[in-house]
């Protein structure tokens, strides 16, 4: 075991890095991979292996959640890269087991529906709504992690949720969402894993 | 109901139970400290991951899973901290190749969505991924890709065919399903006609063969035989004849399949393998077929953790109708890629894990009789280029019986539990022996010095001067540590068979 003061030291500060952001980052990798949960797991398990092997550069706290959060999104892309060059022929065949655990709440129609409206967003749109509003990022810290001001992140989440209305069918932005609005058609994919 | 609420309702994280951090595996991630342990991890991790990818999933148990995550984490980090939480050393791996020996590769285009574009060398760079897996070209003129186009991380992948009619100077996309269809095989036996497996991941549909005969204008699709079945490899040596080998889950482990079509696909007769036998695990090429009647596959023997781990080549003389095992030496082997030049000649490209359970070359297998007898050449230069970082190969083509070009790549982002920051380092080998000696060649200069190679592969060459790669571009390391953007980007390289002399491949616009 690690016995010097500055081992435990970073121990000690990996540990508390992990506790207090595992579930976050468990939460990100799974909104960018859900077709694929089985594979977040790995994905979440590289981010804090990266974070450990640098844990001498990790910023203090706040800025080390957003600083995961980078590392989440290169782990993801370098996911990406691997899952599609590998054959991985016998993960294409059989039926992957499902190592998250679903909740009773059935997926809501109108959150399908909400999903598939943010899909036909612009990238950058799609990727600031989803830090502020599903990884619960401040706008300053959604500005941090996407290498943009804060007025610029605010801009965009207007811009994004005026885009978003529009698809969901909203008349104008006090207008009631209906239930009923057929807006946007539901394919297999949107559908969760 | 606002925006914002449905926008907060709508998390699809909320609809499953994220677990909660668990202590141990943090120990376990920061835990593990000694050199004897680190190494012994090491040794054993990389195998147990490729077995457990190498199995079926639904025969995965959770605690095999934990435990080759917990393997993994440990491994990531054990070597690391016993040199004081730095970074470990990295060494410049870049071959020291500078004088190209057998043709200048170039790089010709960037791929862009929705096909592939030419461009500049200086750009565009990059806001979308198309990784591209398969490529062939029946003529000069005339190529096809099929790759996976991630448009972004929150959307699933589709699988793409593009096709270009002059050369690679302009690509067009031809067939995007537009579900989450993933392409297997693939073969193209003119410049008009090409064929392509597709399969949606995960349920329980036919697999549909997808085909042009129109030079990728328009497509069809057929379904093929069997629910859960995946014909992985397909070679057509003409319009209507093709073959497959595949394999189908069953209840207990996959079990390799084959089938052959005289009439385009529109009908297929299942075939027998040979016992044992079990398909290559790489994504091209392990099979080939041609006009009378032969063809050539590579697999090894058996599948699993308790298979021999043997090469295993196979031929047939009637289409595919019929298997037959070759006579072969035996050579360790997981997987093995596989190039013919003709109905007679073909080499054969062994891998297996090293003593660390990187796939590495174990081997080089020759046959000059259409696959019948095999030999085992003592093949140089198949090895790591550099000692410390093992070299995995990637493609194969060999437009004549002595030339061959290979794709590979030096391992460095499984090495260290850095992989978010270590690229891959692209490497292409050819022989002109062959396969008695491979050279490494040099790869055109990336556009700017924050890029270099990940890889160069697929490869495919219509003969020895003309040949046609797909190059990935990533950040080099030290790019990415100044916080460069992450880039990944596909390229079009192109082999001008006249060797350039003195001439470090030069970008060429």
């Amino acid at each position: 075991m690690v016995t010097s003061p500055a081992s435990r030291e970073a121990q000690a500060k990996f540990e508390d890095l992990y506790q207090a952001n595992y579930k976050t980052i468990y939460a990100y990798v799974y909104r960018r991979v859900p077709h694929s949960s089985s594979d977040v797991p790995d994905v979440v398990s590289e981010v804090f292996a990266t974070a450990w092997r640098r844990i001498s550069d990790l910023p203090p706290a706040p800025q080390d959640r957003l600083w995961l959060f980078g590392v989440a999104h290169n782990c993801l892309l370098e996911h990406h890269r691997r899952w599609s060059r590998r054959l991985r022929l016998l993960s294409h065949l059989g039926a992957q087991p499902n190592r998250v655990e679903l909740l009773e709440t059935a997926a809501d129609p109108i959150h399908l529906r909400v999903r598939a409206a943010l899909q036909e967003l612009r990238p950058p749109d799609r990727e600031v709504i989803l830090l502020v509003y599903w990884d619960g990022l401040s706008h300053i810290e959604a500005a941090s992690v996407l290498g943009c001001s804060a007025n610029a992140v605010a801009l965009r989440i207007k811009k994004a949720k005026a885009r978003l209305e529009t698809k969901l069918g909203f008349t104008s932005p006090a207008t009631n969402f209906s239930k009923d609005t057929p807006s946007i058609p539901i394919t297999s994919k949107e559908q969760l894993p | 109901m606002n925006i914002e609420s449905l926008l907060f309702d709508a998390d699809p994280a909320l609809e499953v139970r994220i677990p909660d951090p668990n202590s141990l595996d943090a120990l376990m991630i920061s835990g593990s400290s000694t050199i004897e342990s680190a190494t012994r991890i090491s040794s054993t991790h990389e195998s147990t991951t490729r077995r457990v990818i190498s199995l079926s999933h639904g025969q995965v148990k959770k605690p095999a899973i934990l435990t080759v995550l917990a393997v993994l984490v440990v491994t990531a980090i054990a070597v690391p901290l016993a040199f004081g939480h730095s970074s470990p050393p990295r060494k410049n791996t870049t071959p020291s190749v500078t004088t190209p020996t057998h043709g200048a590769w170039s790089l010709a285009g960037y791929i862009t969505q929705p096909g592939w574009q030419a461009s500049s060398a200086s750009g565009p760079l990059p806001t979308t991924q198309q990784f591209t897996v398969q490529l062939t070209c029946p003529t000069s003129s005339t190529c096809y890709s099929s790759g996976t186009y991630i448009k972004n991380l929150h959307e699933n992948s589709h699988s793409v065919i593009s096709v270009t009619h002059d050369g690679g100077a302009s690509w067009q996309q031809s067939l995007a399903p537009g579900d989450t269809t993933y392409f297997y095989g693939f073969s193209c036996p003119t410049a008009t006609t090409c064929m392509v497996v597709g399969d949606v991941p995960n349920t329980k549909t036919h697999p549909s063969l997808y085909t042009t005969t129109d030079g990728g204008v328009s497509w069809t699709s057929l379904p093929m035989p069997g629910l859960n079945e995946l014909p992985v490899f397909l070679s057509c040596a003409s319009t209507q004849k093709c073959a497959t080998i595949g394999m189908v889950q069953t209840t207990t482990a996959p079990t390799p399949t084959a089938y052959f079509t005289a009439d385009g696909g529109q009908s297929w007769t299942a075939a027998a393998l040979p016992p044992s036998f079990f398909p290559s695990e790489y994504a091209q090429p392990a099979l080939d077929c041609f006009s009378n009647g032969r063809c050539v596959a590579t697999g090894t023997e058996g599948f699993g953790p308790n298979s021999q781990e043997l090469a295993s080549m196979i031929y047939s003389t009637d289409g595919g109708a019929t298997w037959a095992s070759a006579a072969a030496p035996s050579m360790t082997a997981t997987s093995g890629l596989m190039s013919c030049s003709n109905d007679s000649h073909c080499v054969s490209i062994e891998s297996s894990d090293d003593s660390k359970g990187y796939l590495v070359a174990s081997g080089e297998l020759v046959t000059n009789d259409g696959g019948l007898t095999w030999s085992a050449t003592p093949a140089t230069g198949l090895a790591s280029l550099n000692a410390s970082v093992p070299m995995s190969f990637d493609s194969i083509s060999c437009p004549t019986d002595t030339q061959c070009w290979a794709s590979a790549h030096l391992i460095e982002s499984e090495c260290n539990g850095s992989c978010p920051y270590v690229p891959d380092q692209a490497v292409m080998l050819a022989t002109s022996n062959g396969g008695l000696t491979w050279t490494a060649e040099p790869l055109p200069a990336p556009p700017n010095a924050s890029l270099q190679y990940a890889s160069d592969y697929p490869l495919y060459c219509v003969s020895d001067t003309d040949c046609r790669a797909v190059g990935t571009l990533e950040l080099t390391t030290s790019a990415s540590d100044a916080g460069v953007p992450s880039v990944e980007q596909d390229v079009v390289l192109t082999l001008n068979g006249v060797p350039a002399s003195g001439v470090n491949g030069t970008s060429n616009t």
